[in-house]
């Protein structure tokens, strides 16, 4: 695939992986599971941490929940850690998001799998799970072709019907995000 | 110089020993441009050379038919404030340059902490008019006590401003406020540099990203104005620097056309590429990189280290 701009200088998400901001008076950590990146990150706290490292387990969507309900109540200087699937990862960085952290509060590491979630630009359905550059939408079956635009509001890349201007015509899908 | 508006000063307010509020209004009716909180406008100021001072503008964003500043006596500045006092009275016309804004409120904080030192205060009366109206929550610490823009606000939004009667007070506040901000909350600061500094070393320890931090500098250390030489390198022409005047102000007074924005160092407009010479850098734009390849100055504020010349890549 080519891109028209460098990916560089795109916003596609960058996950800069799980350090421990030495600054933060709080640390909460959504981790599913919690691997060796949260081993590595409750390590660093011990070292250099001040303030309480809060981690929340359990499955995605309990953890999410869990998630939006201790920010509703948390304050400013608190770091929201979150590892996991790529598709847990960004849903847990809207939740961080909507509840008004910014960017740089949130550290992201991708470890459980790079399998996308993928906004359908037709019915506006989101199918979890894609690891294919054309994949079938959940919500209408279109054939979708993945685009490299990821969207914070829906926490999902764009798909579109792959065969739009050439009805049948749908490219070999190519297992990319294992 | 770009476009300037003509107004008449309509009133001349003495809010402090040493400041003066100016009321501006149109000459001929047309109302004033809106502008967004926390713009400033930069002002003429005429005199024995004429002086392009930016200020704050004091009073609700929609204010069409009258502009307010409020300009504090510097007596160790390079004279347009001091000309502010002494030259400028109720009637004069001055020539203004529309607002601008260089510290505008973050679009989509959900609360705003807001800290004032002195004459800092000035940007956040538009801040506190807008926020009022919008219904964003928003908390004002400011120091010291009195005076009519502080009573002013108190007034406008009763229970949000906070007055210290000094720089302690004021701190042990902030420190307070810090901890308690809820998520989605920014922190503006305008004030003296030391007032500054501290409450940025206060927010970083009490857990705050430089990302809700916003300052606002009005007053940048300046150093001797010492005189010195510049050569245009594409013409040939040299230019004299005077001891009262700014790089930027000698290339204007020669009929060179450098765009700028601030006049103060901060917004990088007027950057101009250096081919040869030994830089004073006195802004805070240029990366630490960027001064130690010297190949750049802002000449709104830097100046030449020895007597030059600085070569410039201008024709």
């Amino acid at each position: 695939m080519t891109y028209g701009v460098s990916l560089e200088h795109t916003t596609l998400p960058k996950d800069p992986g799980l350090r421990l901001d030495p600054d933060a008076r709080e640390h909460l950590v959504a981790a599913v599971p919690a691997g060796p990146a949260v081993r590595r990150l409750r390590a660093e706290h011990a070292r250099d941490g001040h303030g309480p490292l809060t981690l929340l387990e359990g499955d995605e969507d309990a953890v999410l929940a869990a998630l939006a309900e201790r920010l509703a109540a948390a304050g400013v200087g608190l770091r929201l850690y979150v590892a996991g699937a790529e598709g847990f990862v960004r849903r847990a960085v809207r939740v961080g998001l909507d509840a008004g952290l910014v960017a740089d509060e949130i550290l992201t590491e991708v470890d459980a799998g790079a399998a996308r979630d993928v906004w359908c630009s037709h019915c506006k359905a989101i199918t979890r799970g894609v690891t294919t550059t054309v994949a079938p939408c959940a919500g209408c079956g279109r054939m979708l072709e993945v685009f490299h635009h990821f969207s914070r509001r829906h926490a999902a890349y764009m798909g579109f019907q792959v065969d739009a201007e050439v009805p049948g015509e749908i490219p070999e899908p190519e297992v990319r995000w294992a | 110089m770009g476009v300037t508006i003509d107004v008449r000063v309509a009133a001349v307010r003495e809010l402090a020993p040493d400041v003066r509020e100016l009321t501006l209004t149109p000459l001929n009716g047309t109302p004033l441009p809106a502008f967004s909180p926390g713009s400033h406008v930069v002002v003429h100021v005429p005199g024995e050379r004429t002086r392009r001072n930016p200020y704050s503008l004091a009073c609700a964003p929609w204010s069409t038919d009258a502009y307010r500043i409020a300009v504090r006596r510097l007596d160790d500045g390079r004279g347009g404030s001091r000309a502010v006092h002494e030259h400028v009275g109720e009637g004069d016309v001055l020539a203004i340059e529309p607002p601008r804004n260089l510290f505008a409120p973050v679009v989509g904080a959900r609360r705003h902490l807001l800290v004032a030192g002195g004459i800092g205060i000035t940007p956040f009366v538009s801040y506190a008019h807008q926020l009022v109206a919008d219904g964003v929550p928003f908390e004002l610490h400011h120091a010291p006590t009195g005076g009519p823009l502080a009573d002013e606000l108190a007034a406008l939004c009763p229970g949000a401003v906070h007055a210290h009667a000094g720089r302690d007070e004021l701190m042990a506040a902030v420190e307070a406020a810090l901890d308690a901000q809820p998520l989605g909350t920014h922190l503006s600061v305008c004030g003296p540099p030391a007032m500054m500094e501290a409450v940025c070393d206060a927010a970083r320890r009490h857990g705050w990203p430089g990302s809700r931090v916003h300052l606002e500098r009005f007053v940048l250390d300046t150093g001797p104005m010492d005189p010195f030489a510049v050569r245009l390198a594409r013409s040939g022409r040299e230019i004299a620097v005077g001891e009262d005047e700014s790089l930027l102000e000698a290339l204007e007074a020669a009929g060179v056309d450098v765009p700028y924005l601030c006049r103060q160092g901060i917004c990088g407009e007027c950057r101009l590429g250096l081919l040869e010479g030994t830089p004073d850098h006195r802004d805070i734009f240029l990366t630490a990189d960027e001064r130690a390849a010297g190949t750049a100055i802002m000449p709104c504020v830097s100046r030449c280290a020895g007597d030059g010349p600085l070569v410039l890549d201008l024709a």
